[in-house]
């Protein structure tokens, strides 16, 4: 498969949030999206010097770090299925895991609740998609705020990994 | 996928509105339109003058930033007032209103998208005018910004 050297940008990402039910998982695509999302991958590295010196010191791994993740959009309704079971899922009752709207964690009994992302970016050109997956995203904080134009939700969290799956679509 | 929302799509809706909303008996001159005014006291002319997008995802829900402006035209005579009459009832019947966008086209005339206008700026010209113009007519010029978005 080739590569294209097209250059990606906001206009490109779909963001696509999906939880473990069994069967088929619930999925909401982000449609409202400011088009922010940012992701952060940070390594730890253990330096030992040799009596202050590096050129006969070493280094070793150190503990790895769940990677940083964020993004907002434009919020329409905060409640939907939990509050209807025929209305739509809506973004906010997905990601604060509201009761009624049967949200199932993608990790197991017991740890901290979260959710799969799912970050689809399309290739221009149309040759070389690819899908990055955040598979234990946890949340830190999530700011509600108004603004002029449309009021934002702001998520910031955490994914129970190092580094996203990245793969060829 | 994002629903296409069409420049005449979004103007129709709005024309409707107005059309049906504006609460005094006025003429409204809508664009590319052809009004003899000679005889006529008073008038309204009304055109979206600004289309933008900012930067936003293909594939997400399309936003359209627009401004409306409002032109409202009174012959000067013993009603100094009616002006600013006709300017109130712009301001009701345009400021902070949200109109659904019908797509006309289709069966059932379904509802494609929203339209949010934002606070009416109005300003009075008729002391601007430079003495090239005709004196006598009273004008105010209106702006409403807001935008549409595909539901």
């Amino acid at each position: 498969m080739s590569v294209t050297n097209v250059v990606r940008n906001l206009r490109d990402g779909q963001l696509t949030i999906k939880d473990a039910t069994s069967g088929t998982p619930q999925s909401l695509t982000v449609f409202l999206d400011e088009g922010n999302l940012n992701w952060s991958q940070t390594t730890r590295t253990i330096v030992v010097t040799d009596r202050g010196l590096l050129s006969t010191g070493h280094t070793r791994k150190g503990n790895e770090q769940p990677l940083k993740i964020s993004f907002s959009a434009k919020w329409t309704q905060l409640i939907g299925k939990s509050n209807n079971p025929s209305d739509a899922l809506q973004l906010y009752e997905f990601l604060m895991f509201l009761t009624g709207a049967n949200i199932v964690s993608t990790s197991s009994a017991g740890e901290q609740e979260t959710l799969l992302f799912e970050f689809t970016i399309t290739d221009p050109s149309g040759t070389a998609s690819e899908k990055i997956t955040f598979g234990k995203v946890f949340r830190d904080t999530l700011t509600m705020s108004e603004r002029n134009t449309a009021n934002l939700i702001s998520f910031v969290g955490r994914d129970f990994a190092s580094s996203p799956v990245i793969q060829r679509v | 996928m994002a629903t296409q929302l069409d420049l005449e799509l979004i103007r129709a809706n709005l024309f409707k509105h107005w059309s049906d909303s504006f609460p005094l008996a006025v003429t409204t001159v809508y664009p590319g339109m052809n009004v003899d005014n000679s005889s006529s006291s008073e008038w309204i002319e009304i055109a979206v003058e600004n289309w933008s997008r900012k930067p936003q995802r293909t594939a997400g829900k399309q936003f359209l930033e627009l401004v409306v402006v409002v032109h409202c035209f009174v012959k000067a005579g013993t009603d100094k007032g009616r002006i600013l009459e006709l300017a109130d009832a712009t301001r009701s019947t345009i400021s902070q209103k949200t109109i659904s966008l019908k797509d006309f086209d289709l069966s059932g005339e379904p509802t494609v998208g929203y339209l949010r206008l934002h606070e009416t700026e109005t300003r009075d010209r008729f002391l601007g005018l430079p003495s090239t113009h005709d004196q006598t007519l009273q004008h105010v010029s209106m702006s409403t910004k807001g935008f549409a978005h595909s539901s």
